[in-house]
């Protein structure tokens, strides 16, 4: 089984890398043994705290651990290809634009598509999600929280949804991913992303920390409670002695 | 019997076979997008006159069961925006919103609208203006909502008429004054509604028998609100604390403009004020 396992990812990418069309995807990942690797605190991580870790499979079956990330600044965009926010910036090429910017300003960057989408069975998730990327000819990983773990513990709230890691590992921002919610301003618009990965560059401090996120509500799963208006209460009938 | 029931039939079949109007610019031409939601562009004169202010009415209806947002979505969604093209010489000011609604969600609360939405854009023409008509162009652009989002947007204009001399009458029908009914009041209207910022808390003061009493901020660079706490006195006094972070250095000024609703009651119709203080940044 594991031997079968590892030779999905390898065979996805070599059909990926060779430009064929409608590769066979891997199977649903599972959270590798089964149990979350996350921190013990279930508050929801905070700017300037050691970001909560996680190990989650990509859209071939490959598995990312944040701890592999240390030395490396980690971008994690909250990401549903359904939602036409997420549609709207990786469509532009702006997401493809972001990691040819990142790449110049700095080369230990590592750039993942955070998916806790759950309004679908997980198969049509992954599918939809990984034929999306490859169709725009990117090689971003797409990270797999089903059950929303990860996102939970970061208080991913939005698509896009972006946090950022530092080298030493600790949440350094969240927020927007820009101030462009068209994507019409080009150059003009504020690009967080490329902002925070500047200024921690440069050794700077992150300045803004946090700018409030738009876009889609992550989808995730959950038991009945549904977006709902605050009606006015309805008085209760009185009781009969 | 048979012979009007297929009148009947045939005129549902022709109704629902017409396509929806477009509107560009005419007063009250209704516009169904692919964006659930529809846009209805007005004013709220009868003609302009020289330094007039006035209003130009974007109503935004979201499709049955879904819902726009208000300037600040909340956890998630995103805010209904304008743009407006205006003649030469016109001041456009900030929009002014009705009172949202509440929608409570399993990560936290958003704020919008689940039905018609006037929102009312501030216009003041220039001191000299000549007898013509002048086209306003509306760009209303949101995300609305029902289990999933749809991103909406719409080019509207609006042609009003210009008098160099007579300032233009104030429309009076109900449609218009239900909408102005539905807009937060100042909070000096309250009865000893004020506002201060004290250390890094926004304190909010007033006496209103209205209940609950509640607070929605609007989050902007350098603001972040957290949950607020109630306090209620004799006589309706209320006194609403809500702890703020403020970071000056996330915005290039000395200032932070700190600004939300109050909401009295629960209902969309029940009152709301405005809240505005500006920070200072510490010496």
């Amino acid at each position: 089984m594991r031997t079968h396992l590892l030779s999905i990812p390898l065979a996805a990418t070599i059909l990926v890398l060779s430009g064929a069309t409608s590769p066979k995807l891997p199977p649903a990942p599972q959270r590798p043994g089964g149990t979350p690797n996350l921190s013990e605190k279930k508050t929801v991580a905070e700017i300037g705290e050691e970001a909560p870790a996680f190990e989650l499979r990509d859209q071939h079956g490959k598995i990312h651990k944040l701890t592999d990330f240390k030395g490396k600044i980690v971008v994690l965009e909250w990401f549903n290809e359904a939602c036409p926010f997420c549609k709207q910036v990786w469509d532009s090429g702006l997401i493809g634009q972001i990691n040819t910017d990142l790449r110049e300003i700095e080369t230990e960057v590592v750039y993942l598509a955070m998916n806790s989408t759950a309004n679908r069975p997980e198969e049509k998730v992954l599918e939809s999600g990984a034929e999306y990327i490859k169709d725009l000819e990117l090689e971003i990983p797409m990270l797999m929280d089903y059950d929303g773990e990860v996102g939970h513990a970061y208080g991913a709230k939005t698509t896009p949804h972006i946090f950022i890691i530092d080298t030493e590992g600790i949440l350094v921002y969240q927020g927007a991913i820009c101030d462009d919610k068209r994507v019409r301003k080009g150059s003009e618009a504020d690009n967080h992303i490329v902002r925070v990965v500047t200024q921690l560059s440069a050794g700077e401090d992150v300045s803004p920390d946090y700018v409030q996120p738009w876009g889609c509500s992550v989808k995730y799963a959950r038991g009945g409670k549904k977006d709902r208006p605050d009606r006015p209460r309805r008085p209760r009938p009185p009781v009969r002695p | 019997m048979h012979k009007s029931l297929n009148t009947l039939i045939l005129a549902l079949v022709f109704t629902a076979a017409i396509p929806p109007v477009s509107a560009n610019g005419n007063r009250g031409d209704a516009y169904v997008s692919e964006g659930r939601a529809s846009v209805e562009v007005r004013s709220d004169v009868g003609w302009i006159g020289p330094g007039q202010t006035f209003n130009l009415i974007v109503a935004i209806s979201p499709d049955p069961e879904w819902h726009v947002y208000w300037k600040n979505p909340g956890v998630s969604g995103a805010p209904t925006e304008f743009e407006v093209s205006a003649p030469v010489g016109y001041k456009v000011g900030e929009p002014v919103f009705p009172r949202p609604s509440i929608f409570h969600t399993s990560d936290g609360p958003t704020y919008g609208y689940s039905e018609l939405a006037a929102v009312f854009i501030p216009v003041t023409a220039p001191q000299v203006i000549e007898d013509e008509t002048v086209t306003f162009e509306i760009i209303t652009m949101w995300l609305a909502c029902k289990k999933v989002c749809v991103l909406g947007e719409q080019e509207s204009k609006l042609t009003l008429s210009t008098n160099s001399q007579l300032e233009g009458p104030q429309h009076k029908d109900m449609r218009l004054s239900r909408w102005k009914n539905s807009l937060p009041a100042r909070l000096d209207t309250l009865k000893e509604g004020k506002c201060r910022i004290e250390g890094s808390s926004l304190i909010i003061s007033g006496i209103s028998g209205d209940r609950p009493v509640s607070f929605i901020g609007v989050e902007r660079l350098g603001v972040r609100f957290k949950n607020h706490s109630t306090s209620v006195g004799d006589e309706g006094k209320f006194n609403l604390t809500i702890p703020l972070t403020l970071d000056f250095s996330a915005t290039d000024t000395d200032t932070i403009v700190v600004d939300g609703l109050v909401l009295l009651g629960r209902n969309p119709n029940d009152p709301s004020y405005v809240v505005r203080v500006i920070a200072n940044a510490p010496n």
